[in-house]
């Protein structure tokens, strides 16, 4: 009887472990996985699903559906917009880099050849009056609008890649978002500045019969001598056309991207970011070699903007055509029977 | 130079005022798109609430409803 119960529970415990090794080894003793990650089956299961880029190329539109009323979210990729993260990421940073460096180092050569220009003949000590307060002002109420929004839209670009690895991402952020405060703030004083200064210096920068003798001789850099010019010369003529050119394009895709989808769609706001962008490029590649003309690259230049006047010599040389206009009032003034103020026009 | 400084000045009041009116034409995206679902975005009003308590009131609310909730027995 003994015997026959221990031949009973004996048969009991191997039952009972053959029963349990399927979950002896799923819990304690998993399977090594193959070195091979190639299924069994030796089939990619998901080798014939459809990808993200046929879905785009065949339907040309990639949407889904949102519960929030801002519909246009539920568009998530069209080929538009691969083109603009194209420009966006890779064409522009390029762009705007190589303009403005490939001017730097433009302007470092030629200041490297030319040296600072200054006047042949000594000064006299006559002073002519060039520019009055109110130009002087709108000047420099939109050279430094100009200056913040250059500043703060180079960080749009350039602010992830150089900035961001220097000062951090909390820096970063706080800097970033106050860029963009100035740079939406400042833009409407550089928009007035702007017709401020089309308004009034459009008349002494119409193109004449001076300007192409100018441009010949690169403002007598070929020649050797002083090409004559009247208020603006040509060189002076193409700055200002231009800031007024670029400037009005940076102003109307500006004001497109301050209200987005107020006027256009996804694509109009890109298209707005191409032009805007762009302009800016060549405007602060431009205005670089503004400011080295006007400061390091010409003797008496910042005085024409920043006093107001310029010595006679200097405006006979430069400016000889609008040096002559300007005798009378220098001759009535020594006489004593003008004022020193006389208005440059 | 003082045509130069009040220049700039005259730029950072402008800026200033633009940037006022620039601000009071903008509305938090709750006011300009309200909608009657849940948004999560903000985890003082959302359906969790700041400590995940599902109670989306004022912190000491969500604190106080966390406390009941796993508060020891006896």
């Amino acid at each position: 009887m003994l015997l026959r119960s221990g031949a009973g529970l004996l048969a009991a415990l191997v039952l009972f472990g053959w029963l349990n090794c399927p979950a002896g080894a799923q819990h304690g003793q998993d399977p090594v996985p193959s070195a091979s990650s190639a299924p069994p089956s030796g089939a990619n299961p998901t080798a014939q699903a459809v990808t993200e880029e046929q879905l785009l190329q065949e339907m040309q539109k990639l949407e889904g559906r949102v519960s929030i009323p801002d519909y246009k979210a539920a568009l998530l990729e069209q080929p538009q917009g691969r083109g603009y993260q194209f420009f966006h990421e890779g064409l522009l940073p390029w762009l705007m880099g190589v303009l403005i460096v490939a001017m730097v180092a433009g302007l470092a050569l030629f200041f490297l050849l030319r040296g600072r220009i200054v006047t042949d003949a000594p000064q006299t000590g006559i002073k002519i009056r060039r520019f009055n307060v109110l130009e002087r002002a709108t000047h420099w109420m939109t050279a430094t609008c100009f200056i913040v929004l250059a500043l703060t839209g180079l960080n749009y670009v350039f602010g992830k890649r150089l900035l961001f690895p220097l000062i951090g991402p909390d820096a970063f952020a706080a800097f970033a978002q106050w860029s963009k405060l100035a740079h939406t703030a400042t833009a409407w004083p550089f928009m007035l500045g702007l017709l401020l200064m089309a308004a009034l210096w459009v008349r002494g920068n119409l193109p004449d019969r001076h300007d192409w003798r100018w441009l010949r001789e690169l403002g007598g850099f070929t020649s050797g001598t002083h090409p004559p010019a009247g208020r603006f010369n040509a060189g002076q003529k193409l700055i200002f056309w231009s800031v007024v050119i670029f400037g009005l394009v940076l102003s109307a895709t500006g004001i497109i991207m301050m209200f987005p989808f107020w006027t256009l769609d996804i694509n109009g706001m890109q298209l707005a970011q191409y032009g805007h962008a762009s302009a800016a490029s060549v405007l602060i590649a431009i205005i670089i070699a503004h400011i080295y003309i006007g400061t390091l690259g010409m003797a008496g230049a910042y005085d024409a903007m920043g006093k107001g006047e310029v010595d006679l010599t200097w405006a006979r040389e430069h400016h000889s055509l609008w040096a002559e206009e300007q005798q009378p009032r220098v001759r009535a003034r020594d006489d004593g029977a003008g004022t020193a103020g006389a208005p440059a026009e | 130079m003082p045509v130069i400084l009040a220049s700039i000045a005259l730029a950072l009041v402008l800026a200033v005022v633009a940037g006022l009116g620039l601000h009071s034409m903008q509305a938090p995206v709750y006011q300009s798109q309200p909608m009657q679902s849940v948004r999560v975005g903000d985890p003082g009003h959302n359906l969790v609430g700041p400590n995940w308590s599902g109670n989306p009131g004022r912190p000491e609310n969500s604190e106080r409803a966390l406390n009941a909730t796993f508060r020891e027995p006896g």
